[in-house]
């Protein structure tokens, strides 16, 4: 071991376990494996200080689950990195749940408005679209609306009609002739 | 998704859940709420007619551009078709406002747009919020401008050239007969694109790609103030040229222009969730998780004192590059 080197980035992987750490009991810190009986220890939630101690004070014999960056460092709780960026990130989610609040405010609010005044001549979206598409689907669509129709006439033809039936006579005066 | 949660902090959890819920209760609500209920809430008999295009053209965006396999989400989508018919069927009574067979353009249009998307090799896939970062400054190449002012020329070219025909409110079989008429015998046509008019097919591939756009302004990588702005401008402006084209009043350009802009705030407020919890529209990058593992020979553990033999357990998964 590098005495002027971190202990933690001297940290190496003798024995490769294929434990899940989701399925052990525990916290974030440390959680008991079943398979082996041992505690298993995060060292990536722990600060640099605090992992090294319990490294040193076991003397190496522990079980430990920890988060390598590429170039070889170790990841601990304390990285000035990673506070800065989790900070980061809380003050986004923060932001952005503070603006959903004021837009869902903003939008009833301009809703309600709406809804008293809306402008002459308004339609909902879907009437607009189906208007749009065929607008004389509706005559109500236009019934606002003066509509010209311009074309040749047509007139209908005028069948004749047959002559209604002549009503019963009993003999004593004579039927009116047709065409009367 | 349960990798992205377990990598986000517990505010942004709450954000994320706390927004899927509004966007399931505008869905659901809208679809299966009683009408005097949609009729108390403040713009609810707007927008829920809307509500089965942009489900609609959502979930054939999600079959399309989705992630995992295409066959799962071919299989998947057909399903989830009838299960939303079934619930506008039950929840509305059956009354639609927008008619059937313009749903279906307006679903054929996307289709086709969300191809096209996906051929250009672009996707729908969660990525760790690290490595989702974008050049803070929107940045633009020369043939992409030369794309999108081309695309452009091309769509308001065959608008113009539609605009007689959108004008007088025409079947599509009347305009390809004059289209084609000097050079053969287009009659045959007539039959097929019968009763179907110009107007309907125009207005389907506006939804469409108002729809993809807002999902586009949503998702993709980056920060989306500046797309919102610049969508906020351009699609009322396509509602008021289409109704230019159509030669309508004044109010039928604003109607059109609010019906496009709340369709495409509706698809872009129900995609918020995922872009929240890290899904972007991006060229997927191949990356795979495996353990840390550290090779160590054995002759430097024969060497390594005793104190410093560490027995670990190396669960952790380290994001890896496969190149």
């Amino acid at each position: 071991m590098n005495p002027e080197l971190p202990l933690l980035n001297q940290i190496d992987v003798a024995s490769p376990c294929t434990a899940s750490w989701e399925e052990m009991d525990g916290d974030e810190r440390v959680r008991f494996c079943s398979l082996c009986r041992l505690n298993v220890y995060n060292l990536s939630e722990m600060p640099r200080e605090e992992a090294e101690d319990l490294v040193r004070s076991r003397e190496g014999r522990l079980c430990v689950r920890f988060y390598r960056r590429p170039d070889g460092t170790m990841l601990t709780r304390d990285c000035p990195v990673g506070i800065r960026a989790l900070r980061q990130r809380l003050v986004r989610a923060v932001a952005a749940i503070a603006g959903l609040v004021v837009a869902m405010v903003s939008g009833s609010l301009f809703a309600n408005m709406f809804g008293r005044h809306k402008p002459a001549g308004y339609q909902p979206p879907a009437s607009a679209f189906s208007n749009w598409i065929d607008p004389y689907r509706n005559y109500s669509a236009v019934a606002g609306r003066m509509v010209f129709t311009v074309g040749d006439v047509c007139i209908p033809t005028v069948t004749p009609q047959p002559p209604p039936p002549a009503p019963a006579n009993n003999g004593s005066e004579p039927a009116p002739p047709a065409g009367e | 998704m349960t990798r992205l949660l377990a990598v986000t902090t517990a505010a942004e959890r709450l954000l994320i859940v706390f927004t899927a819920a509004l966007v399931l209760a505008l869905h659901l609500g809208g679809m299966l709420a009683p009408q005097w209920l949609v009729a108390a809430i403040p713009l609810g008999v707007d927008v829920q007619p809307l509500l089965p295009p942009a489900q609609l053209i959502l979930l054939i965006a999600w079959t399309i551009l989705g992630p995992g396999r295409l066959w799962v989400r071919l299989v998947a989508a057909p399903a989830l078709a009838v299960v939303l018919a079934a619930g506008w069927a039950v929840g509305s009574g059956g009354a639609m406002e927008l008619p059937g067979n313009w749903l279906v353009t307006a679903g054929i249009a996307a289709a086709a747009l969300a191809l096209s998307i996906r051929c250009c090799g672009q996707r729908l896939a969660a990525s760790r919020p690290d490595s989702a970062k974008a050049p803070r400054h929107p940045q633009f190449s020369i043939r992409m401008l030369i794309i999108l002012t081309t695309l452009v020329a091309v769509v308001l070219g065959i608008l113009e050239s539609l605009r007689p025909m959108l004008r007088n409110d025409q079947e599509l079989s009347m305009y390809l007969e004059r289209l084609l008429a000097s050079r053969l015998e287009a009659g045959f046509l007539s039959g097929y694109f019968s009763d179907i008019s110009i107007r309907q097919y125009v207005l389907a591939a506006a939804v469409a790609g108002t729809s993809l756009a807002a999902l586009w302004c949503v998702l993709r990588p980056g920060a989306m103030w500046l797309r919102l702005i610049v969508a906020a401008v351009c699609l009322p402006l396509l509602g008021i040229y289409l109704a230019n084209l159509s030669g309508g009043a004044r109010d039928v350009s604003v109607n059109l222009a609010i019906g496009l802009t709340t369709l495409a705030a509706i698809v872009g407020l129900s995609v918020v969730p995922l872009r929240l919890a890290g899904v972007r529209l991006a060229r997927p990058r191949r990356t795979g998780f495996k353990p840390v593992l550290s090779k160590i020979s054995e002759d430097r553990l024969k060497t390594c004192p005793t104190k410093d033999r560490l027995k670990t357990c190396p669960t952790e998964l380290v994001p890896e590059t496969v190149s």
